[in-house]
């Protein structure tokens, strides 16, 4: 934030500085025309234009730097070469397995990738020199702040009544607060909210009228509280000489405007007199100096002296004024002068090649303003809602990667959101009025779905593939997501293409024969059987346990016949009666609880819940695969391929047991 | 007489009622005159008991009461008032938050001269 506020008066500082020399040097030209009070009131714009950040304040404004939120890479085109650079905490990524190992891919916001890792350590220089312009301008404050204070201290602890005589050389009916302390030479007017008049201890010297008369016009122009504004600016732009030539420039033409108010009305006797008077305080303030940024040199109080014989009328200048006001704010970058770069459209990308990275950012559309906070917290909540709570809800898949993105409910291009917008919602009102009343956004999120080679035998509904639907996020929290829409079928043209796993492709297996070989050998060692060619030499224990276990993979949705015919043989009629069962045999079976104990030292691997096989052993020679859970167990199976992907699998052809 | 020191902000109060005040004044009129909250007619003396042993004020009788004076003169106490470590550190300057009459560089003799005759010939000249 600081590195934002800093930025933003920099490049103020910067542009409003170069209007203001552009000013200064027009200045003596100016100030023969319109006076010195005019240019007065063209340095206080200036100095109020230099003091307020107004970009940092008005995030809306348009910005001198645009970034785009949306990802830098699409579908289509992933990035050449990523970033080896950690981006700052909190940026989306998302991980995936691919063959060379586990990826995390980041979103790098447009800017940050467009200047590479350089453009990163770039921002870290920012903070640096924000850093250091704060610690400059609060040493700065400090100094000028403590040194007045300490003063202030002084002279309220070294006060005294004013001498009579300066009482009496008060303007008719002017009584402002006045103090005597020795530490001034001549009279001055100190503080902004109460001011008072402080003048030297002792009697008042010859002039000391118009010492007083001076000082009483700056207290109506309230020339302390401007000083004030020009001392701030210089703060805040320590580094800009504009600004502190602004500043001494403006102290003279505050005097000069003093002077010239003081005079206003006055015959030529007064103005001698004041002149004099101001000789006068010259010579008294000879000694420790009154040491100021304002102090005039010896030529320019000639000038001072000489302009106070300057009686020609001057001009208003109003128009020129608010012409030049509005000249140094454009200048200033301060009122749109361009508009910032506009994201470009991107088409709700096709689902993603599986290798391709997830991301979970909004796409900014040129007719879409940005997404508020709610909505990306909306957003992030579809996210977590579809991946963790929704999935692990459906049966039968294994869920890859997918993009999500906001939805416009207005476009109409969108693939059937018509239909999907016009259902009802359990109190009634449909999903168009629900969304368009502002309650949530719409987030069309895509994914990818295999069948998991038992559930394929179970007659899906879906098919696998690519697919999308519509999820609905409420903006408030505690009302849950829902899945609005069926699961859209994403580009039927081109049958699904999944990332083979890397096991399956050194058994040159396909995904579904790898998964169901896995179950197999699990199912196998779960009932314990050891010694075998085929189930015809199995116990009936043995039989009803393995059709136990082997129905879990099958969601508990598969007969005897599919499953025995699945495994032990390489026909595709499922309800074959096998050789070695009689038909009341086959009825007699009851699998409703293992009737036997697993393999000794054996119990499902975890990892095998994500395609890992555990401590199992695959070893492929010609179409025979050897299953071996080392030094206790082998099985052989058969690979059996069909053109039809769902039934190609293994089939077990014996048991050996290697104890 | 000792090295004068800064004197705190109480007597100090005290020590600029005297030097305001025309004539000696008992400590009834001290009181009055005092600005702020009226203070314990202890505490005053107290104040006054210390200031007359660090020599600022002296004390003479009238009727059956003091009257109080100050010994030490507002010229001599000044420096140890500009003498304070913040002061020392920050200047004490008032810097650019005072609107004075005419603030300029260190100027000469001379240059006072030189700027007196220039006023002169303005006035002769511009009339």
């Amino acid at each position: 934030m600081l590195a934002a506020l800093f930025t933003s008066l920099f490049v103020q500082g910067l542009l409003l500085g170069l209007a203001a020399l552009a000013l200064l040097a027009a200045a003596p030209g100016l100030q023969k025309r319109y006076g010195p009070q005019w240019l007065c009131r063209l340095w206080v714009v200036l100095a109020v234009l230099l003091l307020v950040p107004v970009h940092f304040l008005l995030p809306k404004a348009p910005a001198l730097v645009s970034v785009r939120t949306e990802p830098l890479y699409s579908v289509n085109a992933a990035p050449a070469q990523g970033t080896t650079e950690e981006p700052p905490a909190g940026t989306t990524y998302a991980v995936t397995n691919e063959a060379s190992g586990v990826t995390r891919h980041y979103i790098a916001s447009y800017q940050t990738e467009q200047a590479g890792p350089a453009g990163l350590q770039r921002a870290a220089s920012l903070d640096v020199l924000s850093a250091l312009w704060a610690f400059g301008m609060l040493a700065a404050a400090i100094w000028q702040l403590g040194g007045y204070a300490v003063w202030r201290l002084r002279v309220r602890r070294t006060a005294q009544q004013p001498a009579q005589s300066w009482r009496n050389a008060l303007p008719q009916g002017q009584s402002p607060r006045m103090l005597a302390t020795p530490l001034v030479h001549s009279p001055m007017v100190a503080g902004i909210l109460r001011p008072v008049l402080l003048v030297p201890a002792g009697e008042a010297p010859h002039g000391a009228a118009y010492m007083l008369a001076h000082e009483l016009t700056h207290i109506a122009r309230q020339d302390v509280a401007q000083k004030l504004l020009f001392t701030l600016a210089c703060l805040v732009h320590w580094y800009n000489p504009a600004a502190w030539l602004l500043a001494v420039r403006a102290g003279r033409d505050i005097e000069a405007a003093c002077d010239a108010e003081t005079l206003r009305g006055r015959g030529a006797a007064y103005r001698d007199a004041y002149a004099d008077a101001l000789l006068t305080a010259v010579r008294l303030n000879r000694g420790p100096a009154l040491t100021s940024g304002f102090a005039l040199n010896k030529r320019q109080f000639r000038q001072r002296l000489a302009a106070l014989w300057d009686t020609a009328p001057k001009h208003r200048g109003r128009l020129l004024l608010a012409v030049l006001a509005l000249t140094v704010c454009c200048a200033g970058g301060l009122v749109a002068c361009r508009t910032a770069d506009t994201p470009q459209d991107e088409p709700a990308a096709e689902a993603p090649a599986p290798t391709a990275a997830p991301t979970a950012t909004p796409a900014a559309s040129t007719t879409r303003p940005m997404p508020t906070r709610e909505e990306m917290d909306a957003f992030n909540r579809e996210s977590s809602y579809f991946w963790d709570e929704y999935l692990s809800s459906q049966r039968g898949y294994i869920f890859n990667n997918g993009m999500s993105n906001e939805v416009d409910i207005k476009d109409d291009g969108q693939d059937g959101l018509r239909e999907v917008l016009a259902q009802k919602r359990k109190d009634g009102t449909t999903w168009q009025e629900y969304l368009e009343g502002g309650n949530g956004i719409l987030v069309k999120q895509f994914f990818e779905a295999e069948l998991q080679p038992e559930y394929a035998y179970l007659g899906p509904q879906y098919g696998e593939g690519r697919f999308f639907a519509y999820v609905a996020a409420p903006l408030d929290e505690s009302e849950p997501c829902e899945v609005i829409s069926g699961w859209q079928q994403n580009d039927t043209s081109k049958a699904p293409q999944f990332a083979i796993l890397d096991d399956a492709r050194e058994l040159k297996l396909t995904n579904k024969q790898y998964r169901m070989l896995l179950h197999q050998c699990d199912a196998l060692a779960l009932t314990g059987i050891r010694n075998f060619a085929g189930p015809a030499d199995w116990t009936q224990d043995e039989l009803e346990s393995y059709l136990y276990y082997r129905n879990r993979y099958f969601y508990n949705e598969a007969d005897a016949l599919m499953i025995l015919n699945l495994d032990f043989s390489d026909t595709n009629d499922w309800n074959a009666l096998p050789p070695y069962l009689t038909y009341d045999e086959m009825t007699a079976l009851d699998w409703s609880a293992p009737r036997t104990s697993a393999m000794p030292g054996y119990s499902t691997p975890v990892s095998m819940a994500s395609d890992g096989a555990g401590g199992w052993r695959f070893t492929r020679d010609g179409d025979t695969i050897t299953a071996e859970w080392p030094g206790a167990q082998r099985y052989t199976f058969a690979v059996h391929n069909d053109e039809r992907d769902w039934f190609s699998r293994t089939v077990c052809t014996g048991g050996e047991s290697l104890q | 007489m000792a090295k004068i020191k800064r004197l705190p902000d109480a007597e100090l109060e005290i020590m600029n009622t005297l030097w305001d005040a025309p004539a000696p004044l008992t400590a009834a009129e001290l009181e009055a005159a005092l600005p702020g909250t009226p203070r314990a007619r202890t505490t005053l003396l107290t104040l006054l008991a210390r200031l007359e042993e660090k020599g600022c004020v002296a004390r003479e009788k009238q009727g059956r009461g003091y009257r109080y004076l100050a010994v030490l003169a507002r010229e001599e106490y000044l420096p140890a008032e500009t003498k304070s470590l913040l002061g020392r550190l920050f200047g004490g300057s008032p810097r650019n938050f005072v609107a004075a009459l005419a603030e300029t560089d260190a100027l000469t003799e001379q240059d006072i001269d030189e700027l007196a005759a220039y006023l002169e010939e303005l006035k002769k000249q511009r009339g």
